[in-house]
């Protein structure tokens, strides 16, 4: 049901064609330009502390791809909890004889999200062919753990603003520092001094969505290895089952309230 | 047959109190003080099954308390509610499947997307059988008269288009109780009819219970056999529809006549007579007299009638005299 309810926010986008590659086009003029500004600033530095412009790129991509990703399914239906609750319409979801959390995330898959996706994939792994690294089963498998963890910690935070709607109306603000502060981890976060990158790993742990497991696939020796990427599938996990289950007691005080 | 049991039901909400003044706006921020709001007090009745039951009452009376309560959404304060032999928000799943919430102000349909997309969705959301989800698609959008329609995107459709689609959507998976909330809000006469008779023809042909919550009168007047009134969290009236307006003492039928010979003066013994241009209104009660023996007694006595209009107790004026008070 859930796969079936996203396909038809597909389809309902692609009703309206020709916007829909409008919008792909103008993510892509949009990402051309911020990859030259990347490539602009390591041709003037040569590298970034040793990370080759490729090496950066990666990064970069993989950071929209994990965020994309997980933004997709859960960003709006995060957006629109205080509306829906405000205007009553939490109610045919909560009637519904399906889980409510998957209805609500279902019906509003946001579209727009997957240019990023794919773009954020195809850059990153076109970026992979120029990179030397070392592939076995083992590495990729666990890389590919870490980004499904990544995706869950992000979701986490989304579902979190959201679900703090119950307790204050307004919960935008949080969702709003998601979607524009995260670019910090668009360049190796080892350019920061220690606090940030402390910062970024424990607290608002953005780093986890792409340095490490780009440290973990070719920028050995550093801070990562296997270990720090079943962390993270863990941390993943566990963050996201806690946040659903708020959600969830913010869902029965609401319906212990009622308006 | 008991389907719907509601005993002792009450539901207090906990409101925070906006104080008025400028200080006292921030010590709202920082910690809220709580008024209680009783919005049910004390509630009993039940439902038989294939009753259509008009529950009805003043804005704010306690309506849609109520039927968030018996759909499960709503916990109540205190006080039991049993559906189909179910705690509806104690089983809300189970509850769900033999239930359905229209309202009119609100449509399940998806936009952008023909609805037959949205038929799709509850077929899997139900999980409809296919036999089952093409027998009733025929029959429900035979009868509602959605039948061409399926290939329609929502926005495309007009509001009474619209609501039948929304009827259509919510029946599907043949609910056993249906709630509506205002389904003939801003429909004109002939799509409040069509909605009307589809309400009656479904609750004949399936035994379907029917909640519905209107301010319309005339729905309520056209298809309920039983009204409950609400008022202040509390039940007013419970009971058979004709028996309401006796019940309020609201009996007054008004005949106006108009006589062949219009020189003779018009006089009725024990009756208030008034003269409106050349017909003359004689107002009785109900249970004095009928308007049948009202006609009897005037041809009794050599009245010439060549016209006449007869105006029965009305079901708005009962009503409109309980929200007064």
């Amino acid at each position: 049901m859930f796969m079936h309810l996203v396909w038809l926010n597909v389809k309902a986008r692609l009703q309206y064609g020709r916007s829909f590659v409008y919008e792909i086009l103008t993510s892509m003029v949009g990402y051309i330009f911020e990859f030259l500004a990347v490539w602009i600033i390591i041709n003037q530095f040569n590298s970034i502390i040793g990370w080759s412009f490729f090496e950066i790129l990666f990064l970069h991509a993989l950071g929209y791809f994990v965020r994309a990703t997980a933004s997709a399914f859960l960003w709006r239906p995060m957006w629109l909890m205080s509306d829906y609750m405000q205007r009553g319409q939490l109610d045919k979801f909560l009637l519904s004889p399906v889980n409510s959390f998957m209805y609500i995330v279902g019906s509003n898959f946001m579209t727009y999200a997957l240019s990023h996706v794919i773009l954020g994939g195809m850059v990153a792994i076109i970026s992979i062919f120029f990179i030397p690294i070392d592939w076995t089963l083992l590495k990729a498998l666990l890389f590919i753990c870490s980004l499904i963890g990544a995706m869950f910690i992000y979701g986490g935070f989304i579902v979190f603003s959201g679900a703090i709607s119950f307790w204050t109306v307004r919960s935008s603000f949080l969702l709003r520092v998601l979607t524009e502060a995260w670019s910090v981890i668009n360049y190796p976060i080892t350019i920061y001094p220690r606090g940030i990158q402390i910062l970024l790993t424990f607290f608002i742990p953005f780093a986890l969505l792409n340095y490490y497991p780009t440290v973990y696939l070719f920028r050995q020796p550093g801070n990562s290895n296997s270990w720090t990427m079943i962390l993270i599938l863990a941390a993943g996990l566990s963050f996201f089952t806690l946040v659903y289950k708020l959600w969830w007691y913010g869902v029965r005080k609401y319906q212990g309230a009622g308006s | 047959m008991e389907v719907i049991k509601v005993e002792n039901l009450k539901k207090v909400y906990r409101i925070p109190k906006r104080r008025e003044g400028f200080l006292n706006t921030f010590k709202d921020l920082i910690k809220h003080e709580y008024e209680d709001k009783t919005a049910l007090a004390d509630i009993s009745f039940s439902i038989n099954e294939g009753d259509i039951v008009g529950y009805i009452g003043p804005n704010g009376a306690g309506k849609s308390t109520t039927i968030k309560i018996m759909a499960g959404i709503l916990y109540p304060t205190s006080g039991q509610v049993t559906v189909n032999e179910v705690i509806p928000y104690k089983e809300k799943v189970r509850n769900a499947k033999e239930i359905s919430l229209i309202a009119g102000n609100r449509s399940n349909l998806y936009w952008d997307l023909p609805i037959i997309d949205t038929f799709e969705l509850m077929k899997r959301i139900y999980k409809i059988s296919d036999k089952k989800y093409k027998q009733n698609l025929d029959l429900l959008s035979e009868v509602i008269g959605i039948k061409d329609l399926h290939t329609v995107p929502a926005r495309q459709l007009s509001l009474g288009q619209r609501m039948r689609a929304d009827f259509v959507a919510s029946m599907l998976h043949d609910p056993k109780i249906v709630y509506l909330d205002e389904p003939t809000i801003g429909l004109d006469i002939v799509a409040k009819d069509h909605i009307r008779e589809f309400i009656k023809t479904v609750n004949s042909e399936k035994r379907t219970t029917v909640i519905i919550t209107s301010h319309d009168i005339a729905d309520i007047e056209r298809i309920c056999n039983r009204v409950i009134v609400i008022d202040y969290g509390k039940i007013i009236y419970s009971g058979n529809i004709d028996n309401l307006n006796s019940e309020y003492n609201n009996n007054k039928c008004i005949m106006k006549i108009k006589l062949e010979d219009k020189a003779e003066s018009f006089n009725l013994e024990g009756f208030d007579v008034k003269q409106v241009n050349d017909m003359y209104s004689i107002s009785f009660e109900r249970k004095k007299i009928t308007p049948s023996g009202m006609l009897n007694l005037l041809l009794e006595k050599g009245y010439k009638i060549i016209d006449f209009s007869l105006t029965e107790p009305s079901l708005e004026d009962t009503i409109k005299a309980i929200y007064e008070k």
